[in-house]
Parts: structure tokens; C-alpha cells; sequence
């Protein structure tokens, strides 16, 4: 079994054609951990040629011995507003850039945003050619991975989180700005998740900070940010993964039937609430504390992988994974291997083959 | 009466009447602050409450009989656990004498193996002798003619029986070194079963080991029981006190009541209007309101709620006063609800307009002489925090000193430097940003401000609770209420023990 007939039989809880997984997936996201490949900061790693980035992406996935599930092909979501003409900077060597500077400075410059082309952006189009690469490498095999902010978060990047809660929560404003703003968004979102999924991505993770529990009431979310996530995700030509980026065990109920293909979950999630919740019409992924990876020993990391495992193993549906958005750059790599390395000591299954079994074996 | 005489009486009744004016007045402070007497007592009360609903006693009196029958169970196991392995490690001995024996006697089987296949050796060297004389006496017989023939046989029979003498010798020489075969693979064996058992024995030693360290610390069990044990009588005598002073709210209502009254008739006989009871009374009822309408989350009338009281002739500096403690009061029961971003957004909103509406007509504003530096670290340029934190603390008389986006370390040195604050608020959502705190620890440390309070804000402080310590934060704020209260601990009591709130 392949990663990608593993992880299609996890996701679909062991329904595909591919009958039951033989383990719990792993999609780890060491990103900047790139930079280790070639021996370079993270900034010099991730200005490296499209290829250049595939290729350390896929040299990892060997160092770990070809367990990880997923290869990803992005070095970050902030990127996502040089389509608009914002500047990213690089404050530290070793870690993601931040913004330069917000496009909106006041709410009435709303109305004059335009969808713009993600093609127009450099960054945006060094990214698609990432996931093409990695694709053309390892796409048969494992699960490419992109990522895209979703379109209810990207306003507390184009104006500031300030700003875009003030819009949020200030009716008035609301009334005026609100509907364009996310007309612009979701657009652009869309547009920019058909590239990547051209491009050669498997699944698209759409992450959306503004929405969690963390952020919004309840009552915000629903009226406000579900429309937005389903009208996107309906709208996306290929397979979506949606991350709250926070707590998401509040809303899930809400999120089971988003059309997300996996709900990433928050490390304040109790996995076995979340899976009572979904009752099993979505699968979970998640949720070893990234941040606190940095801290733990490899041995530590690996008992916290195998309870995320003992939480959420039963009855498939779920892949294990850091949560997001991607693990710290100064994680070791034995912590890392750690994580990996829980699913095939503790996350193993009886297999049941699947019952067409002329078209298993084909992803 | 004439009125000249009344109004002389007046003018004669006037100055006690503000003398008793100002004594009520001082009778008010000193009834708010029973008040906040109270209210901590209310809230230590609370605690105790709680701590007795889930069941302290009956955690304790578990602790107390479970733990120590635990304990002695666990002494009685490792007790037996030592007397096994001492067996075990016994027999293990013993075990490893026998094999050394028998590696003794495998050796001496060597040796007279080897023995035994030198003797065959000689054996079928004078076989082989024998060979040669019996065909030596075959000639000598030929030559001898018709005289040799009986000889002849002889030496026919003599070098048959060397032949047989030969074969018999190889077939000595083949089981013997058979046997050595067998007795090398013995040997073998037992270097192996010897190595096996010394390991075991590590084993055992390290089994010895640990139940030796866990004897030693059931042992310390009922100590342990037992001091906390002493813990159960202050508590009960606490919780008695906490009835007794709930007395003190019947008393300070009955007093407050009273001097109202008084005041009251002192203001009426004087022409005054509003007492001061009367005010206090106000803009109570205006932070409880304000509260209520925070934590609810409804779209609160603050500016009608305000205009009600300057229109009682309540001074914009107590409503600012009221404001700030609803501020307070509301995130303080938000905190433990665990409410969303959003929720704290929300009264972020209505004191911003609380304060919009109140600053303008604040001619002399209230000075608490409490300063704080905020800022984003060098790199993060995530408001929203910073912006919150920047207006609870404005609405609790706490000056601002706010040195914006991604600032670096010596930008808010400098402002420590020229305000003289004791407090610094860092915020930053990335870890690297964070780490800048260091370098501004460091920096404070240069300049002489070793005093001065570092906190910690953002999301890497929330979700990894130590990281405050990594960076060497002196405390954490982990939602925007915090600092507020933080501030006016540092300020008030002097900074809090070590390593608290991190």
C-alpha cells in the first residue's frame, strides 16, 4: 500500500477501493527544515529554483525512511498577499517572513480591491512550479500537499487583524464592506487553489486563523465564516483540507459537512471529542503540539504521538500530523523522526482488503 | 422665630453641617474599602467553596487511608520484589559457579583428550614399526629357504596384527577427536550460558536497585500524608472565619444605610443634592450594568449609560474609574469561561466608545502614577493584542506608553529610559520575535533598569507555557485582561513572588 492508497482508505474510513489502511498516515510539515538539506538558512533555502526546494522536500521524506504520507510544496501561507503587491521581509535568517506593509489602510479603500491574478505573483508562481516538481518526483507515490489562506482569514493580512475584527464586529461597517471583501477573497482563494491542484497538489489545506473557536463566537462563525469556507471549498476543483489554525472542537460539529476531504485539529482539541462529534463523516488530522516539539525530548514526542494514536486510531479516519501550521525550525530532526516513526510502531492495522480487488493497487 | 434668628441658627449649623459632610465622606471611603474587604473575603470564601464542593475532605481522607495502604502495599511488593531477586540472584551465583566448574572439568576432558590421541599416535607409530619388522622377517625367511617357513608365517601374522593395531589406533584417534569436537562446542555453550547469566544478574542488580529506591519512598509516604494532613485544620478554621466575616456585609450595609440617612438629612437641612452615597450607589450599579452587558456580549447603550450619570452630577473621572473596574470585573469572569478573542473584541468596542465619550469632557485626568511601555517585537506586526491591552490599561488610569509594530529592543529600552515605567508589555505571535525579549532583558539589565517587569504576550506563550521562561519573561499575559491586573500588582504590592502568573 502506497501513501496516497493509505491515505485515501484512512480518509474515507477504510470505504475506498482501497480497503482499510495498513496504519495510521503521518503528514509531519517540516518546511524550513529544508534549509538542512544544503546547509543554509531557512531564507536562502526557500529562495532556492522550484526544484531546488522539491528536491530537499523529497531528500527528508528519505532521511525518515519514506514513512512521512505527504510531501509539501509551499514555504508558507503569508505569501499568498504578494498577489495583492504586499511585500514580505524577512526579519530572521531562520524562520517566515512578515508582511511589509497592510494594502487596506482604511475601510473605504474596500471597494476598489480587485481579484487579483495568483500567477502575477513571483512567490505564487515559484510555489506552483514547487508542487509541480514535487509532483513530477513523487507524486505517484505520495501525497503532494499545498496550502492557500482561506478567504474569511486573508482580510487580517490585507488590513491588519485590528481592522478586520473592528469590521467584523461593527455592524455598520459590516454592511458596507464585508460582502466585497469576501467576494475578493474567495475569488482569489479559489483561483489559487485550482492552481496548485493543476499544478499536481493532491490536497489543498486551507488554513483559516480568523475562523477558530480561539477567535470568533460561535455565533460569528456560523453566520459569517461557514458560508464563506463552503461556498470556497464547493467551488474547488480538487481535494481540500480545512485547518482552523486554533481550536476548532467548538465548531466541528459545524465543519463535518464543509466538504474538507480532513479537518485539521487544534493541540487544545480533545481528538476523541472532536471524533464523537464528526461521527465519522469526516476524518481528523492532527495534533502533536508543534511549539511544544522544540521542548520535548524524541522520546517524549513519540508517547505524545502514540496517545494522539491511541485517541484517535479506531475506526481509521485519521492521519496523524504536527499541528499547524508546520514545525518549528529548531525541532531536532530526531524529534521529528520520533513523530514519524509512532505510526508504524503504534499506529498499525488489520488489514482488510478491499472488495473490487481488480482496481486496488492504483491511486 | 424671627428669621434673623433662623438664619443665624443656619449660619451656626453650617459649619458642622460640613464638617459632618466631610466625616461622611471619609465614613464612604472607609466603607469602600470594607467593601473590598468584602469582596476578597467573598472571593477567598468562593475558593474554599469550591475546593470543599470538589471534595478536598474526601480527597484528603482517601489520601489519608488509600495513600498509606497504597504505601505499605507497595513496601510489602518491593519488599517480596528484593527477597526474589536475592533468590533469584542466589541461584543466578550458583548457576555461574556450576557452569564454571563444568568449564573446568570440559578443560581437563580436553586435556585427557588430547592425551589419549598422543598414546594412538604412538600406538600407530609402532604399528607402523611393527609393519616394517614383520616385512623385514618376510625376507629374512625367503632367504632362509625351507628353514624360514614357519618363520615366514609368523611374520605374515605379526604384520597382520600391526595393520589391525594400525586401524584400531586411526578409529581411536577419529573418536577422540570427536569427542574434543564435542567437548569445544560444550565449552562454547557454556561461555554463552555464562554471559547469559551475568547479564541476568545485571538484571536482577538493577531490579534490586529500583525496589530498593521505591522502599525508601513509600516509606516517606505517611510523612508526606501527614503534612498535609496539617494543612486540614487551618483549612476548616478558614472556612469558619470566611462565615464570620460574611457577617461583616450585613454590618457594612446596615453602617452604609446609616450614614446615608444621616448625610442624607444633612444634605436636605444644607440645600445639597446628590450624597455621596448616592453617587457611589450610581456608579456601582453602572460597573455591575456595564459588566452584565460585557460578559452578555449585547451591543451595550454605554454612552446613555454614561450621560445618566454626569447628568446626576457625577464627575467623567469616577465614570472613567467606573469603566475601568467593569473592564476588570468583566474579563475576570470571561477569563475562566474561556471565551474567544472575539468575546474581549467586544468590550474593546464599548470601551473604546466608553472612552471616546468620557476623555473629551476630562478636563484634570485622574493620575494613578502607574506607567507601561507596549510594543510588537521586532518582526511581528500582529495589532490586535497590543491594541487591546493598550486601551484596558488606558481605562484603568494606567498611562501608555505604546511604541508600536515590529520595535526593536532599543525602542522600547528608550522608552522605559523616559517614562520610568516598571512594566513592559511585549507582544509577538512568532517565536523568533519573541526571543527579542531576551535581548531587551539584557539590554534593561545594561541600563540600570534590573526592576523592571517583563510581560510576555501572544500566542507561542500560550501554547507553550515555558517558553515565557526560555526567553526570560518575567510574567505572561495570556489574554488581554491580564495586564491590567499584572500592572497593578506590580505597581501596588511591589512585583509578585518569582516565576508567579508564568
Amino acid at each position: 500500500m502506497n501513501s496516497i492508497q493509505r491515505v485515501l482508505a484512512a480518509l474515507t474510513f477504510g470505504k475506498s477501493e482501497h480497503g482499510t489502511p495498513d496504519r495510521v498516515p503521518v503528514f509531519p510539515v517540516p518546511l524550513m527544515q529544508g534549509a538542512l538539506v544544503y546547509g543554509c538558512t531557512v531564507e536562502e533555502y526557500f529562495a532556492m529554483p522550484a526544484k531546488r526546494i522539491a528536491e530537499a522536500q523529497v531528500k527528508i521524506n528519505e532521511m525518515f525512511d519514506g514513512i512521512p504520507d505527504g510531501v509539501a510544496g509551499i514555504p508558507n501561507v503569508i505569501q499568498d498577499v504578494t498577489a495583492f503587491g504586499i511585500g514580505l521581509k524577512h526579519h530572521y535568517v531562520n524562520s517566515t517572513p512578515a508582511v511589509e506593509g497592510m494594502l487596506l489602510h482604511n475601510f473605504e479603500d474596500i471597494p476598489n480591491l480587485a481579484v487579483p491574478d495568483p500567477m502575477k505573483s513571483p512567490m505564487l508562481r515559484k510555489t506552483r512550479d514547487t508542487i509541480a516538481a514535487l509532483s513530477a518526483a513523487v507524486g505517484t507515490e505520495k501525497v503532494v500537499i499545498g496550502a492557500a489562506i482561506a478567504p474569511f482569514s486573508l482580510p487580517s493580512m490585507l488590513m491588519g487583524t485590528s481592522a478586520w475584527m473592528r469590521l467584523l464586529f461593527t455592524p455598520e461597517l459590516r454592511r458596507k464592506y464585508y460582502k466585497h471583501l469576501m467576494d475578493v477573497c474567495t475569488r482569489f482563494v479559489i483561483d489559487w487553489v485550482d492552481v496548485q491542484h493543476k499544478a499536481g497538489a493532491h490536497v489543498v489545506i486551507l488554513a483559516d486563523g480568523m475562523a477558530s473557536a480561539t477567535m470568533i463566537q460561535r455565533s460569528v462563525f456560523e453566520d459569517l465564516a461557514l458560508p464563506v469556507i463552503k461556498s470556497t471549498i464547493g467551488a474547488a476543483g480538487g481535494m481540500v483540507a480545512y485547518e482552523a489554525v486554533g481550536r476548532i472542537e467548538p465548531f466541528i460539529d459545524a465543519c463535518a459537512d464543509i466538504g474538507a476531504v480532513g479537518l485539521l485539529v487544534g493541540q487544545e482539541d480533545d481528538l476523541v471529542e472532536c471524533q464523537k462529534r464528526v461521527k465519522g463523516r469526516v476524518g481528523l488530522i492532527g495534533n502533536v503540539n508543534n511549539m511544544m516539539m522544540r521542548r520535548w525530548s524524541p522520546a517524549r514526542i513519540e508517547l505524545q504521538a502514540k496517545s494522539a494514536i491511541n485517541q484517535a486510531k479506531d475506526g481509521y479516519g485519521f492521519i496523524l500530523a504536527n499541528q499547524g501550521p508546520e514545525i518549528p525550525f529548531d525541532v531536532s530532526l530526531d524529534g521529528i523522526g520520533a513523530l514519524i516513526r509512532a505510526v508504524e510502531k503504534y499506529g498499525r492495522y488489520d488489514t482488510k482488503p478491499a472488495k473490487t480487488l481488480s482496481t486496488a493497487g492504483v491511486a | 422665630m424671627p428669621l434673623a434668628c433662623v438664619q443665624q441658627d443656619t449660619r451656626a449649623v453650617k459649619p458642622e453641617a460640613e464638617k459632618l459632610d466631610r466625616a461622611a465622606t471619609e465614613l464612604y471611603h472607609q466603607i469602600n474599602f470594607l467593601r473590598d474587604i468584602e469582596s476578597s473575603s467573598q472571593a477567598v470564601s468562593d475558593c474554599l467553596r469550591a475546593v470543599q464542593s470538589e471534595g478536598l475532605d474526601a480527597a484528603f481522607a482517601l489520601v489519608n487511608s488509600g495513600l498509606i495502604r497504597v504505601a505499605g502495599e507497595v513496601g510489602t511488593g518491593c519488599q517480596s520484589s528484593l527477597d526474589a531477586c536475592q533468590q533469584t540472584r542466589e541461584v543466578l551465583e550458583a548457576s555461574i559457579a556450576s557452569l564454571a566448574d563444568l568449564r573446568k572439568t570440559l578443560d581437563q576432558l580436553t586435556a585427557s583428550s588430547r592425551s589419549i590421541e598422543n598414546v594412538a599416535e604412538t600406538i600407530d607409530a609402532f604399528a607402523q614399526q611393527t609393519s616394517l619388522l614383520a616385512l623385514n622377517a618376510r625376507i629374512e625367511a625367503a632367504r632362509a629357504g625351507a628353514a624360514g617357513v614357519g618363520f615366514a608365517v609368523v611374520s605374515e601374522e605379526v604384520g597382520k596384527l600391526a595393520v589391525s593395531i594400525k586401524d584400531e589406533s586411526r578409529s581411536i584417534q577419529c573418536a577422540v577427536a570427536e569427542v574434543a569436537r564435542h567437548v569445544s562446542q560444550a565449552c562454547s555453550i557454556v561461555s554463552v550460558e555464562t554471559e547469559r547469566s551475568r547479564e541476568q544478574e545485571q538484571a536482577v542488580d538493577a531490579m534490586v536497585e529500583t525496589n530498593e529506591a521505591l522502599l525508601i519512598q513509600g516509606r516517606v509516604l505517611p510523612d508526606m500524608v501527614e503534612e498535609l494532613d496539617q494543612f486540614l485544620d487551618p483549612l476548616s478554621q478558614a472556612r469558619s472565619a470566611i462565615g464570620h466575616n460574611q457577617m461583616i456585609q450585613v454590618a457594612v450595609g446596615n453602617v452604609e444605610r446609616n450614614v446615608r440617612s444621616i448625610h442624607g438629612a444633612i444634605r436636605r437641612a444644607t440645600g445639597s443634592n446628590a450624597t455621596h452615597g448616592e453617587i457611589t450607589s450610581s456608579l456601582e450599579e453602572f460597573t455591575d450594568l456595564f459588566t452584565h452587558e460585557m460578559v452578555a456580549g449585547s451591543d451595550t447603550p454605554v454612552e446613555t449609560m454614561l450621560q445618566g450619570l454626569l447628568d446626576h452630577g457625577i464627575d467623567p473621572v469616577h465614570c472613567l474609574d467606573a469603566v475601568g473596574k467593569a473592564v476588570q470585573s468583566a474579563n475576570a469572569r470571561q477569563k475562566y469561561k474561556h471565551v474567544s478573542v472575539g468575546d474581549y473584541y467586544l468590550n474593546f468596542l464599548a470601551v473604546e466608545r466608553a472612552l471616546a465619550f468620557l476623555e473629551p469632557k476630562i478636563t484634570v485626568p485622574a493620575r494613578t502614577g502607574m506607567k507601561v511601555v507596549i510594543g510588537n517585537a521586532r518582526g511581528d506586526y500582529h495589532s490586535l493584542g497590543r491594541e487591546m491591552v493598550g486601551l484596558f490599561l488606558r481605562a484603568s488610569g494606567i498611562e501608555v506608553i505604546d511604541v508600536g509594530l515590529g520595535a526593536e529592543v532599543s525602542k522600547f529600552a528608550d522608552a522605559v529610559a523616559k517614562s520610568k515605567a516598571r512594566v513592559v508589555g511585549v507582544s509577538s505571535l512568532l517565536i523568533e520575535s519573541a526571543k527579542e525579549i531576551t535581548k531587551l532583558r539584557e539590554v534593561l539589565n545594561q541600563r540600570g533598569y534590573t526592576g523592571t517587569k517583563i510581560v510576555a504576550g501572544g500566542a507561542c506563550f500560550v501554547v507553550d507555557s515555558e517558553f515565557a521562561n526560555e526567553v526570560k519573561a518575567d510574567y505572561v499575559a495570556t489574554a488581554a485582561s491580564d495586564m491590567v491586573s499584572l500592572v497593578q500588582q506590580i505597581y501596588q504590592y511591589g512585583p509578585l513572588s518569582e516565576g508567579s502568573n508564568r
